[in-house]
């Protein structure tokens, strides 16, 4: 066979969060080395965050990342309130549940119509499907724009927010902020609906794959806030014990960490808590899940776009649960008594579990921080992805159409990485 | 309508289109709206249904000195050479998704403002001079 060397370098992937590059080194027609390098801000802030007072915590972490960082500031809370052996209530519990479900609102919605949704409905661009798809483009920036109002809502304002503080809230919403708020969840919850039945009718590669899923699981309600960690293959631990479970590892190609669960990959994000949580959903989620012809718990990784729609539904029904019948708690926070010791937190962030682990002395100030984020857990499973999806996409395809299927493959999982514009530097090398 | 929208976060000089909305407050007719948003993204496009004419005000680092006014309009920050923000889709990206939608308002102005960095809290006396010419420029919107 003619032997031919490729290289190729794709400066752009923009619609994803972060920066990285994909390596493909393919020999007579297999795949020798795959290599996703993926830059990852959190393992700077650990060390930044040594020797800070525990009450700087939530603002130092919250800027990690601009789209999620509610999950940032929710799971250091949970974990400094565990080191401190203190429960900030059931108003503060039910705040920061609404709290994140703007979060998931407003990075799901423009996930899923502006960065997402363009691969599978044929365009480059959210900006050439907007020609095609106005409604559909016009619903995503309207439920972006009321994730980033309910963030307000608590967080006082919806980039790095500022209105949680460790214990609570620094203030409560007005009853009136809470009924005009009510109004415009309500307002959504039809585009939801519609944008439900949307995504599921959205064309869809038929990919089959075999992954272990793994979300946090809560007594009563869809995992968010809250919750022990739980997988497909039995695991069902406090969140204390994920060190004795998952290891994170360094490989020379990579900035970040990849991380295994008893020595393999696994997923993290919507599709894993959806398939591990479908007995979670709320009445009228459940109803819309029913009425689509996608089947739950789902292997097509490709179905992670209609979990995120699905979640949006949950996110605004679940607001307007816990908001309705809204009163003035006696106090927005529990005071904090620092004394030593070490305390977990884990939420679901809207890309997957997010860990966090502090130790503290008795000044409370912080001696050692570990954050696992969503996207180094979900690293391995995105390679052992574009391994096998490549393959069955055809290696002997134009390196142009190896680009786009990777960069929709990776794109699937969200990965947030950082603040940065531009993702992918694709190299092919062919012999 | 017209509706003047300041760009920004609050980090030291990032906030001078912020500053800007506040100068202008209270000097404008009532068919002036004022807005200051934070990194909207492309939820920018939500401010623009029903808007005649847009004027945007953001902070821009283009190397020029600072505290100087860049005036662009949208067709020049298609060329890639500007781009104002740093978040979610950039501003020049917005703009052309609100074209495809079919939002965008007849008439957009964009004022950079030049900064030097967003190192302090504060707001730098040169972004507090540059601020207060613009709204000068500004006062006669709606007139």
């Amino acid at each position: 066979m003619t032997e031919r060397s490729v290289s190729i370098h794709v400066p752009a992937m923009t619609r994803v969060e972060g920066e990285g590059s994909l390596r493909i080194r393919i020999e007579n027609d297999r795949i020798e080395d795959l290599a996703l390098d993926i830059f990852e801000p959190p393992r700077y802030f650990e060390k930044f965050l040594e020797g800070r007072r525990y009450h700087e915590v939530l603002d130092i972490t919250a800027r990690i990342c601009g789209i999620c960082p509610v999950a940032y500031q929710m799971s250091a809370a949970q974990a400094l309130e565990n080191a401190f052996g203190i429960d900030p209530g059931r108003w503060v519990r039910d705040m920061r549940r609404v709290f994140y479900c703007g979060e998931w609102l407003q990075s799901h919605a423009l996930h899923v119509h502006l960065l997402a949704a363009p691969d599978f409905l044929g365009f480059d661009s959210v900006v050439g499907m907007a020609e095609e798809h106005p409604q559909a483009v016009r619903r995503g920036l309207r439920l972006q724009g009321l994730g980033n109002e309910l963030i307000r809502l608590l967080g006082g304002r919806s980039v790095h927010p500022v209105g949680a503080r460790v214990g609570g809230f620094f203030r409560a919403p007005t009853q009136a902020e809470v009924d005009a708020m009510l109004v415009k969840l309500r307002a959504a919850l039809p585009q939801a609906e519609e944008l439900v039945a949307w995504a599921a009718a959205l064309p869809m590669p038929v990919d089959r794959q075999e992954f272990v899923n793994v979300a946090l699981r809560h007594a009563k309600d869809y995992p968010l806030a809250e919750g022990r960690i739980v997988s497909d293959g039995g695991l069902d631990i406090p969140i204390e014990e994920v060190e004795q479970h998952f290891v994170e590892e360094h490989r020379p190609q990579s900035t970040a960490l990849f991380a295994t669960l008893h020595g393999k990959p696994y997923l993290v994000g919507p599709l894993a808590r959806l398939n591990l949580n479908l007995d979670r959903l709320p009445a009228s989620s459940h109803a819309l899940l029913e009425q689509s012809h996608i089947r739950f718990p789902s292997d097509n990784m490709f179905h992670s776009l209609f979990a995120r729609a699905l979640e949006i539904h949950i996110a605004i029904v679940e607001a307007i649960r816990l908001l309705d019948g809204y009163q003035l708690p006696e106090r927005t926070h529990v005071e904090c008594e620092p004394h030593a010791g070490v305390g977990f937190g884990a939420t679901e962030a809207p890309r997957g579990i997010l860990w966090h682990r502090y130790e503290v002395d008795d000044e409370g100030i912080v001696r050692s921080a570990r954050i696992v984020p969503p996207t180094s857990q979900n690293q391995a499973r995105i390679e052992a992805d574009l391994h096998r999806s490549l393959l069955n996409f055809g290696l002997d395809r134009p390196d142009e159409e190896l680009r786009l299927r990777a960069e929709t493959v990776i794109r699937n999982y969200d990965p947030c990485i950082s603040c940065a514009t531009h993702f992918l530097k694709l190299k092919t090398d062919r012999r | 309508m017209i509706r003047v929208i300041g760009l920004g976060s609050p980090f030291g000089d990032d906030r001078v289109g912020w500053r800007v909305i506040q100068l202008l407050s209270g000097r404008l007719p009532e068919t002036v709206d004022l807005v200051a948003l934070d990194r909207p993204g492309s939820a920018l496009v939500n401010w623009m249904d029903g808007v005649e004419r847009l004027v945007l005000i953001d902070a821009v680092r283009s190397g020029a000195t600072p505290g100087e006014l860049i005036r662009l309009d949208p067709a020049e920050l298609d060329s890639g050479g500007a781009r104002l923000t740093s978040h979610d889709l950039a501003l020049a990206e917005t703009l052309r998704l609100a074209a495809a939608l079919g939002s965008l308002p007849p008439l957009v102005d964009i004022y950079g403002v030049e900064i030097h960095g967003c190192t302090d809290q504060h707001l730098s006396d040169v972004a507090e001079v540059a601020a207060t010419r613009l709204a000068s420029i500004l006062a006669g919107l709606g007139r």
